[in-house]
């Protein structure tokens, strides 16, 4: 703790020897909070923004996220009852749903604003953010289920579920380039609307993988596409800001 | 999906070209000399003016936003520890007001625009850049006015004026010192913005901000 507070002490005033000439009115530290943003609506996001040189700003960004699966189901294997290799009876099909998955997403980044005449952090910028953090998966239902897929043999197999599925997951995220326009209403609030690209990587935790060997029901955010551990999708925030030092 | 990237990596560039603001700073050699810092400064008279014909010109308006200016430039001052004082006809008008400080300011005015030598201006500002000179001949002002330093503490009086047109605002700074009777200081700002009330304040900050940045 000692150590973070003498880091974070170190960090801050590096930053305000870097920009003392910067900043709006001499001020360089925005606070931000989401308005709204690409995986849900509320506010569930705080920012802090430093303008280091006349068009550059680092920010900080820590948001919470939590979405349920989008539900998928995907054939996961063939089962032959009578032993016979070469005739496929049924199809074992698994459906994941019902779950939750909620964490944190910690991102740093750094923005270049396109005005040099009138010095960050007013105006059109473009930039990109890296990130990690954690994401807990709770309560996932595995559904399986077997399709009769042979006519000369109508058999039915009994399906069952898997219930309570949990566990925990790592993120990284990548949102590049992004591109915005922050505006002073003030000398104090601030609206910042930013579209970006964000790339996310979570894969599920073993006991899920083993109950549904997929992670293409992982979002990164409401409007994104899975591909493996990889989700991607653009995004849309509007954030308030304070201009607090 | 290649045109997409392609008009991604573009789109700053484009950006970037769809500046129309400048900023063209010019000074004095002597600002580098320590012994010559400027700490304290008389401005004299800062003014607003909006272009505007007969029939819309609102001098309630203008009279107003030249009050913001005069407490932008005080604070901004402050902020950047420049012991300034305003003299205008508002405050502190004296007869030495009437007969030194407008004639000083009147001549400041007339001397930089008079003496634009071409050793000045060798070079056209790039649209969206700030360019920074060091004068070759500074415009020189009378020997008339080298009492006034010891009459107001300080060699360095000033004039800053913001100018405002359609969709676009001018700030003219200059600093004068008295006791060479030459101008240490001249910038001019060109923004594309409306009259707004944060955008003159971020123009007059970042004027003195950048003069302060000459001593570093």
């Amino acid at each position: 703790m000692k150590k973070t507070l003498i880091i974070s002490w170190a960090f801050l005033s590096t930053m305000l020897a870097v920009a003392q000439n910067t900043g709006h009115l001499g001020k360089h530290f925005l606070l931000k909070t989401n308005a709204i943003n690409g995986r849900d609506l509320g506010l569930n996001c705080v920012d802090i923004e430093s303008v280091i040189f006349r068009r550059y700003s680092i920010e900080a960004t820590l948001s919470r996220f939590s979405f349920s699966p989008k539900e998928i189901s995907k054939i996961t294997g063939e089962i032959n009852p009578g032993g016979n290799l070469n005739i496929k009876v049924f199809d074992e099909i698994r459906t994941i749903n019902s779950g939750l998955t909620y964490g944190y997403l910690f991102k740093i980044g750094l923005r270049r604003y396109f005005n040099k005449i009138i010095p960050a952090p007013s105006g059109l910028y473009m930039g990109c953010d890296i990130g990690f953090g954690q994401a807990r998966l709770e309560n996932y239902r595995v559904i399986v289920e077997y399709e009769n897929v042979d006519p000369f043999e109508p058999f039915t197999l009994p399906g069952y579920e898997i219930n309570n599925l949990s566990g925990n997951a790592f993120v990284t995220a990548i949102e590049a380039p992004f591109i915005g326009y922050q505006k002073l209403l003030t000398s104090f609030f601030t609206i910042d609307t930013k579209f970006s690209l964000l790339t996310q990587r979570m894969a599920s935790p073993s006991n899920i993988r083993n109950a549904f060997p997929d992670n293409n029901f992982i979002r990164s955010n409401l409007f994104s596409t899975s591909g493996g551990s990889w989700s991607c999708g653009p995004s849309i925030y509007v954030k308030i800001g304070f201009l607090i030092i | 999906m290649r045109r997409i990237v392609f008009f991604l990596l573009l789109l700053p560039i484009l950006l970037s070209s769809c500046s129309r603001n400048w900023i063209s700073i010019e000074r004095n050699e002597q600002l580098l000399n320590q012994d010559r810092e400027i700490k304290k400064i008389i401005c004299i008279d800062p003014r607003f003016y909006f272009e505007e014909d007969e029939l819309n010109f609102d001098l309630e308006k203008n009279q107003k936003i030249t009050q913001t200016v005069r407490k932008n430039i005080l604070k901004s001052s402050k902020s950047n520890n420049f012991d300034l004082s305003i003299f205008d006809f508002k405050e502190n008008t004296t007869t030495n007001f009437y007969n030194d400080l407008l004639t000083l300011k009147k001549q400041m005015v007339s001397v930089n625009f008079n003496q634009a030598t071409p050793l000045n201006f060798n070079k056209q500002t790039t649209v969206g850049e700030i360019e920074k000179k060091i004068f070759v001949y500074p415009p020189k002002i009378s020997f008339d006015f080298v009492k006034l330093s010891e009459e107001y503490g300080t060699p360095y009086f000033s004039y800053m004026g913001i100018y405002a047109q359609k969709r676009k605002l001018i700030l003219y700074h200059l600093v004068i010192d008295t006791d060479n009777s030459e101008t240490v200081y001249r910038e001019f700002k060109v923004v594309n913005s409306r009259v707004s009330k944060i955008t003159i304040a971020q123009m007059i900050y970042d004027s003195y901000a950048m003069l302060k940045s000459e001593f570093k």
